[in-house]
């Protein structure tokens, strides 16, 4: 599976949110987007989820034109977007929610069960709250939630929208974790953060969005290294904070253990 | 004790068909988010199809009751894709539910035109002999309703609760966008609940058919009641629809047994208007609150197009000018007191104009300020020997109080429970006017009331009608469009458009309100005054609220927010049935389908329309307004 995006511009009303953008994300890879509020980075995977039409240019999966798919014609092929602000169904059951996430294989009554045992075993916090009404949980549980319901999906691509915003450092470190677990299973991670600095730790490759465009694009090591990202993203005052020992330092050195298998 | 038992036998028969309703009303709020008026005309479309396969191609009851259902389920599932679908992605959800009220309309009139307008009544399902159960009588369609209601509420929850489709049904309530993601095809999920609903109703009028002789228009009142005990129940809870049912029926059996038969509906208003205003989301909590409306972002708006400028002066002097001129021709009978009759109808619609094509507010009870101000104006005039116009500003004055009164009540409520309090406002004063005999004349109606006068000249002819109301109309139109120019309606507008944003900026948000409630009940007060002076007559009928639909009807055809565009409405609804012969039967029928048609197809209206032709010629000055508003 890869996906492609060429000069893609698209946005809502008579707007282009975002303009002339080439992407690509290959299997088993995490793509990082970062960008400042309001840059285009959720417009991007609206685009490519459907949820915004596309006004030019071409969007294909798999060799497979789908700029012209319904939404639920794209997550049938393996799209799954895991929204911005959760968009979990907060009066139905964590165990509904769930099954909603496999709604395109409702078919499949095993193959359901499975994944959804499998699913269960990642999460476990979810597992022992299936009957507890989804709005009842903790934000954090909230998140795991959105991002194991679209994982129920089997998606080939996940496209994650700002995971971490607003968990508490431990949470976030744990979502990167299963971020980073998921590419090893062979997910190809389309990621949209303000937390520029993990994600683009745990990225295999990083686009910069500014004003609807690519701005930069690099490995994740390069793009963290390079001044720009550090000026523009980093935030001022990033040195001391990544001084040995700093939480972010910490949490960055223990992921790259954690991908450390692979990536050499 | 046996009478007691009766009574309330009686009312929980009732209540179970309306109960029945109220379940589909929240099945479809639960998923599209919009209370769909047309819900109660499905029973009746069940049942006159069950009269055909029975008594006409005398089928057994079993299949013909199959049959009854699966076609009006059929029919409601065309309608619901030709119209309720892309009217809920398209338009927001106030014009959707006048939408649907142009959709109950139009079965009405379907109804009309296929059924006549004679009642009927099916044959009990199980023979004329009641149940008797320890000395207690219970008549035995009530233990079929009893036990099939009970059955689709059961089913019902199994579908929603145990199903993968109730799931998805419930996903699309909770969260539209999310459950977008989750490959869920919304509108279907829409259009199957419309369905589903549509097929409730109808099983709901094949088992009350038995009881309650139905005749076409009765889809209005199973509405009417579905809402209020939906209402009352809780929107969009099924345990409190059902609730509310039964007890909105046991309610009106005792109010008509121990008050009168009129009032039955009056007591059942003032609990509706008092819940409405107390606990918006009724007495029983809906099991899931609806999060904010995501389609909201993605929704066209309706354009308003208004001429400005020397075009728009142009136009109103040519108009004025050939109807000025338009008695002095050679006119074919008739026309003249028609068009008389489109002008008192203009007045009403220019104060529905300020607060929904202004203020973007929705009433569906404006009719009941006509019957407020028609009332006491004939009252006035008759039982009290008022001068006419005396009366006239009196009975204005009151509908003012009353607009205040209800504004001020609702203050708090947003959407649509403010549309449902105002359409309760009107059934209330149309239960009124029907059940305050002594005041009103009751159904029959008020006779004898005089002509217009002012100062001992009498406007007693159809010409001198015609001037009076032509100047009123013009003296009208050019005040608002004066005042629309000023401050006020550039507060008007930024209310109309965001609501939010116009209270951060400084606008007294509420205060606009009220006013422009008030402009509306004044306008509609003199125009239920003209009318009554004009006719020397007024009966509930002609103020209730089929005239509120009406009233819709005509601005949204002419044209919302133009003031002028209600006109054009006013008279093409008033002329059409005089001029094309035996169009009278098909009268209801057209007036649904415009209002559903224009809503979808031409949002801008008749003078819209005129005024995009009118901005193609080239002239300097002509200047074409267009806004994308808001609600
Ligand atoms: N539904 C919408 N309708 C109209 N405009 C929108 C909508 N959603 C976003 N926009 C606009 O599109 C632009 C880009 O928004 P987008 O959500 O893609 O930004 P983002 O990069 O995800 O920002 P953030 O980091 O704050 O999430 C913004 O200017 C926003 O105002
Ligand atoms: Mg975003």
């Amino acid at each position: 599976m890869t996906l492609e995006l060429r000069g893609v511009a698209a946005g809502y009303g008579i707007v282009n949110v975002i303009d002339q953008i080439d992407l690509t994300v290959r299997p088993a890879e995490i793509v990082t987007l970062i960008g400042a509020n309001g840059a285009g980075k959720s417009t991007l995977l609206k685009a490519i989820s459907g949820l915004a039409p596309v006004r030019s240019g071409t969007i294909s999966f798999n060799g497979e034109r789908i700029d012209g798919y319904s939404t639920a014609a794209r997550m049938r092929l393996g799209i799954a977007h895991v929204p911005e602000g959760r968009q979990i169904f907060s009066g139905l059951t964590v165990g509904v929610n769930l099954q909603l996430g496999a709604y395109l294989h409702r078919g499949r009554t095993d193959e359901r069960a499975a994944t959804l045992a499998e699913i269960g075993a990642r999460f476990p916090v979810l597992q022992e709250r299936l009957s507890t009404l989804a709005g009842n949980l903790s934000g954090g549980q909230q998140q795991m939630l959105a991002i194991a319901r679209g994982l129920m999906a089997e998606p080939k691509l996940l496209m994650l929208d700002e995971p971490s915003l607003g968990l508490a450092p431990r949470l976030v470190t744990e979502i990167f974790e299963w971020i980073a677990h998921l590419r090893e299973q062979g997910l190809a991670i389309l990621l949209s953060e303000q937390n520029a600095w993990l994600s683009l730790a745990i990225a295999d490759r990083g686009y910069v969005i500014e004003n609807g465009r690519v701005a930069l694009t690099g490995s994740g090591q390069d793009l963290l290294s390079s001044k720009e990202v550090a000026d523009r993203y980093l935030g001022v005052g990033i040195e001391p904070q990544n001084g040995p020992g700093s939480p972010d330092n910490e949490l960055a050195k223990r992921l790259r253990e954690i991908l450390g298998s692979r990536s050499n | 004790m046996a009478e007691i038992f009766d009574i309330l036998v009686g009312g929980l028969l009732e209540g179970g068909v309306f109960a029945i309703v109220a379940l589909g009303f929240s099945l479809v709020f639960r998923v599209a988010n919009v209370v769909n008026l047309s819900q109660g005309a499905f029973c009746v479309l069940g049942a006159m199809g069950m009269y055909y396969f029975q008594t006409v191609f005398g089928w057994a009851i079993l299949p013909a009751a199959f049959a009854a259902v699966v076609c009006a389920t059929a029919f409601s599932l065309l309608i619901g894709a030709a119209t309720f679908v892309p009217a809920v992605s398209r338009l927001p959800p106030s014009s959707t539910l006048v939408l649907t009220a142009g959709l109950l309309t139009f079965f009405i009139g379907v109804t009309l035109v296929v059924w006549g307008n004679q009642p009927y009544a099916l044959p009990p399902f199980s023979g004329e002999a009641p149940f008797v159960f320890h000395g207690m009588r219970i008549p035995t369609q009530g233990v079929w309703l009893a036990g099939v209601s009970s059955a689709l509420m059961i089913g019902l929850w199994l579908l929603l609760h145990r199903t993968t489709a109730g799931a998805a049904l419930r996903a699309c309530a909770e969260n539209p966008l999310a459950a977008r993601l989750m490959g869920i095809n919304l509108p279907r999920m829409m259009l199957l609940s419309f369905g589903l609903a549509a097929m409730i109703g109808a099983v709901g009028g094949i088992l009350v058919a038995p009881i309650m002789s139905l005749q076409f228009d009765s889809g209005q009142f199973f509405t009417i009641s579905g809402f209020i005990a939906v209402a009352i129940g809780g929107m969009g809870g099924f345990a409190g629809s059902i609730v509310g049912g039964l007890l909105l029926g046991v309610t009106e059996q005792l109010a008509a047994f121990y008050v009168s038969s009129l009032f039955a509906n009056t007591l059942a208003l003032l609990l509706l208007l008092v819940v409405l205003i107390l606990r918006p989301t009724g007495l029983f909590q809906a099991g899931a609150q609806r999060r904010s409306d995501v389609r909201d972002d993605v929704r066209v708006h309706r354009a308003l197009v208004r001429l400005q400028g020397p075009k728009s002066l142009g136009f109103a002097v040519a108009l004025v000018g050939v109807l000025v001129l338009l008695p002095a021709l050679p006119l074919p009978n008739g026309l003249l007191p028609s068009l008389v009759i489109s002008l008192i109808l203009f007045i009403a619609v220019l104060g529905l104009d300020v607060l929904m094509g202004y203020a973007g507010q929705v009433s569906l009870g404006h009719a009941g300020f006509m019957a407020v101000g028609g009332y006491a104006a004939a009252v006035l005039s008759t039982s009290h020997g008022w001068p006419p116009l005396l009366a006239t500003i009196a009975a204005i004055a009151l509908s003012v109080v009353c607009g205040l009164l209800l504004s001020l009540a609702t203050g708090q409520l947003r959407g649509h429970y403010l549309a449902l309090a105002t359409l309760a406002f009107g059934l209330l004063i149309d239960s009124l006017a029907v059940g305050l005999v002594d005041v009103t004349g009751g159904p029959s109606g008020l006779v004898g009331i005089p002509a217009f006068a002012v100062a001992g000249f009498a406007f007693d002819t159809p010409v001198r009608m015609f001037y009076l109301t032509l100047g009123l109309s013009v003296a009208l139109v050019v005040m608002l469009a004066g005042g629309m120019r000023l401050g006020f309606g550039r507060t008007l507008k930024a209310v109309r458009s965001d609501q939010l944003a116009a209270a951060a900026l400084g606008v007294n948000v509420g205060r606009v309100k009220v006013v422009a409630v008030c402009i509306s009940a004044a306008l509609a007060a003199l125009s239920g005054a003209l009318y009554a002076f004009n006719f020397h007559f007024l009966s509930p009928e002609i103020v209730s609220t089929n005239r509120s639909f009406e009233f819709i009807a005509m601005l949204v055809l002419g044209g919302e927010g133009t003031l002028i565009g209600g006109f054009f409405g006013a008279l093409a609804l008033t002329l059409l049935p005089t001029l094309v012969q035996d169009f009278a039967v098909f009268k209801t029928a057209v007036e649904g389908l415009i209002l559903v048609v224009i809503f979808l197809v031409m949002p801008e209206g008749l003078f819209g329309r005129v005024a995009m032709w009118l901005q193609a010629v080239p002239l300097p000055g002509g200047r074409l307004k267009r806004m994308g508003a808001g609600r």
